[in-house]
């Protein structure tokens, strides 16, 4: 739901409370004045009858007016001014309406008046319903003018909030660009836009040093790796013996290993920080014929039949350099860990990508071969990076990719419009 | 050819400093912006090799410089940055080539020959050694002017052992040579060997001395006093 659609909510359910208590007030104000007011009558009715009872008229006279006078014993103590609210027969309206009844005795020119003037009220329920009537269209009105303003009004508060959310949005740390803000005067924007431009001015900058750090610990790393194959080299053109040379070269083995993690994990950090970005689509067709023509004496040196069933012109949105360290590797897995005499199948299509080829059977579950460092066969020399970086390469194009072991034959298939 | 070598590490300047003059370079060497400055103005090099990080100045200003003052040497870039990296920035710049840390010795030099013969167009295409001649434009290799068929793997490693002649090759030195650096399947150097075993034979059947020779667990090497 909208903020401002529930704003509006709550403002309408406070004014219809406030409201309903207003219309309590005005109900009892209004009463209370119309009650005073026929009180006012009543007396100014009353002294009337005391006046012309004064000057002599007879108390007969008086009875059409509303005023009824009785004489009563004149030892009696005189009775002030009260009302009582009554019901009474009303004649003309066939029935009983409320009645305010006034009375008083006066003692004049030595007899004892005891006077009495009625009037019919205004009722209860006149006023409720003139009452109600009013708040009725109050509201009615509250409800339009609230809604309308609300909807024109939040276009312009808010506007602030989505420039923010939509700057948010498409806010991208490869970009390196700040998010940029919309100035605003309302104070929670201000402090959600401080906020925002602090945050990710903090991304932005952790992300660099974070390349950074990648970038000199490559460089840190790949110099003094170049120091020791270049001394290893220099050493073995000395006089040296058969024991020397066996210690040399496995010396030589673990700085080639030691090189080729770094450049594989080097390149996994600059997966995970996206930062091959797709920029369009590339010919996955050319691109297949190309890695299998640069593997294909390593094929022929296994004896590895190759079968393949590629696709005219397969367009996949991919950066060329991760297609092409994906097909690489796919497909020296394939040899690598083939058999002489084995199986290759390529199967391109424009959905999906299959690798098939013999090989023993995994030793671990073949999910877990994607994981880093995990290998089917830890003795061999390969360094288990290379599925890690399909895979990595894989979630990063939202491809969706499986291996699995089925007849003898390992499967690795690529669907790349799993994620759209 | 004289070489100036601009690298900030004390140990892989005296690596490639060592091989380089042991080759028969005349060398040279700063290991700071302002030193290479200084040399770049003061002497001409035939071929200059430039780390691109250096402490005091970006090695890309260095090159800015060299195009700058018009200096005509050939350029081989040393970086810690390999192809998968967003761009190498210095070939934009002028260089010629670029190497990846950590090289080997061997693929140093074939590179500095490779632009060097790139750059002197009017010079000598061929390698020879007596009876083997290799033409790096023609591709074609002759043992006693006969054409010996060498597919392009075989022609390359012919070129690579006779441009390290007496240094032993290793059998990774060789497979990233005729692989490029990212070829994960090193471990695998059977067809090293058959690659090996295959110019040999080919080299011998045109009746050409077998100068390359096997160095017990290291590797190969093409050997000038066999006979």
């Amino acid at each position: 739901m909208k903020l401002i659609n529930k704003l509006t909510i709550w403002y309408l359910a406070i004014t219809t409370v406030v409201l309903l208590a207003g219309a309590f007030f005005v109900f009892k104000s209004v009463q209370r004045e119309v009650d005073g007011e026929e009180i006012r009558r009543l007396k100014s009715l009353m002294a009337d009858a005391v006046f012309n009872i004064e000057k002599g008229f007879a108390v007969d006279s008086l009875y059409n007016r509303g005023i009824e006078v009785k004489e009563i014993d004149t030892a009696l103590p005189e009775i002030p001014f009260h009302v009582v609210d009554t019901m009474a027969w009303h004649s003309q309206n066939q029935g009983t309406e409320r009645t305010q009844l006034a009375s008083a005795s006066y003692k004049i020119n030595g007899k004892h008046f005891l006077i009495y003037a009625r009037n019919y009220g205004v009722e209860k329920e006149e006023i409720t319903e003139g009452v109600i009537d009013s708040v009725k269209w109050i509201f009615i009105l509250l409800l339009i003018f609230v809604i309308i303003a609300a909807s024109l009004i939040s276009k312009r508060i808010f506007s602030p909030f989505r420039y923010a959310l939509q700057s948010i949005q498409s806010f991208n740390l490869k970009q390196k660009e700040p998010v940029k803000l919309a100035p605003t005067r309302t104070k929670e924007f201000k402090e959600l836009n401080e906020f925002l431009q602090n945050m990710t001015n903090k991304a932005l900058e952790d992300y660099k040093s974070l390349k950074e750090f990648t970038e000199n610990a490559s460089h840190e790393l790949q110099t003094p790796l170049a120091v020791m194959r270049g001394k290893l080299e220099l050493l073995m053109e000395s006089n040296i013996s058969d024991e020397q040379a066996n210690l040399i070269m496995a010396l030589n083995n673990s700085v080639e290993k030691l090189s080729k993690i770094n450049q594989s994990l080097i390149l996994l950090t600059k997966l995970e920080n996206r930062e091959y970005a797709a920029l369009q689509p590339v010919n996955f067709t050319r691109l297949t014929y190309q890695v299998i023509a640069s593997l294909n004496e390593l094929i022929e040196m296994k004896a590895i039949t190759l079968q393949k069933e590629i696709a005219e012109n397969v367009q996949v949105c991919l950066n060329p350099v991760l297609a092409d360290v994906l097909l690489s590797n796919l497909l020296n897995n394939a040899i690598r860990h083939n058999y002489i005499n084995g199986n290759i199948r390529v199967l391109l299509h424009t959905s999906k990508l299959v690798i098939q080829n013999t090989g023993n059977p995994p030793e671990v579950p073949t999910q877990q071969l994607f994981q880093r460092f995990k290998k089917n066969n830890q003795s061999t020399e390969s360094i288990g990076l290379g599925l890690s970086i399909v895979k990595q390469i894989c979630d990063i194009n939202h491809f969706n990719i499986q291996y699995t072991y089925t007849n003898n034959l390992h499967t690795v298939q690529i669907d790349f419009h799993a994620g759209k | 050819m004289k070489i100036l070598i601009i690298e900030d590490n004390k140990e892989l300047l005296k690596n490639m400093h060592d091989f380089l003059v042991h080759e028969g370079y005349v060398c040279e060497y700063a290991s700071s912006f302002y030193e290479a400055k200084d040399k770049l103005t003061a002497f001409r090099y035939d071929c200059i090799l430039l780390d691109l990080m250096l402490p005091d100045g970006n090695g890309l200003n260095l090159l800015e410089f060299i195009r700058a003052e018009n200096i005509q040497s050939s350029i081989l870039i040393i970086s810690a940055k390999n192809a998968l990296d967003d761009k190498i920035t210095g070939l934009d710049l002028g260089a010629d080539d670029y190497i990846t840390k950590p090289f080997y010795l061997p693929e140093l030099h074939a590179r500095i020959k490779a632009i060097y013969r790139r750059k002197n167009l009017g010079g000598d295409t061929v390698v020879r050694f007596n009876e083997i001649s290799v033409n790096t434009v023609t591709m074609e290799a002759k043992v006693n002017e006969a054409l010996l068929d060498l597919t392009k793997k075989e022609f390359d490693l012919l070129l690579y052992f006779l441009i390290n002649k007496n240094r032993v090759l290793t059998r990774q030195a060789i497979a990233e040579h005729l692989w490029g650096d990212y070829t994960d399947n090193l471990s695998n150097f059977d067809f090293v060997y058959q690659h090996v075993k295959n110019l040999r034979k080919k080299i011998s059947m045109a009746n050409g001395s077998d100068y390359i020779g096997t160095v017990y667990g290291l590797g190969y090497k093409f050997d000038t006093n066999k006979t």
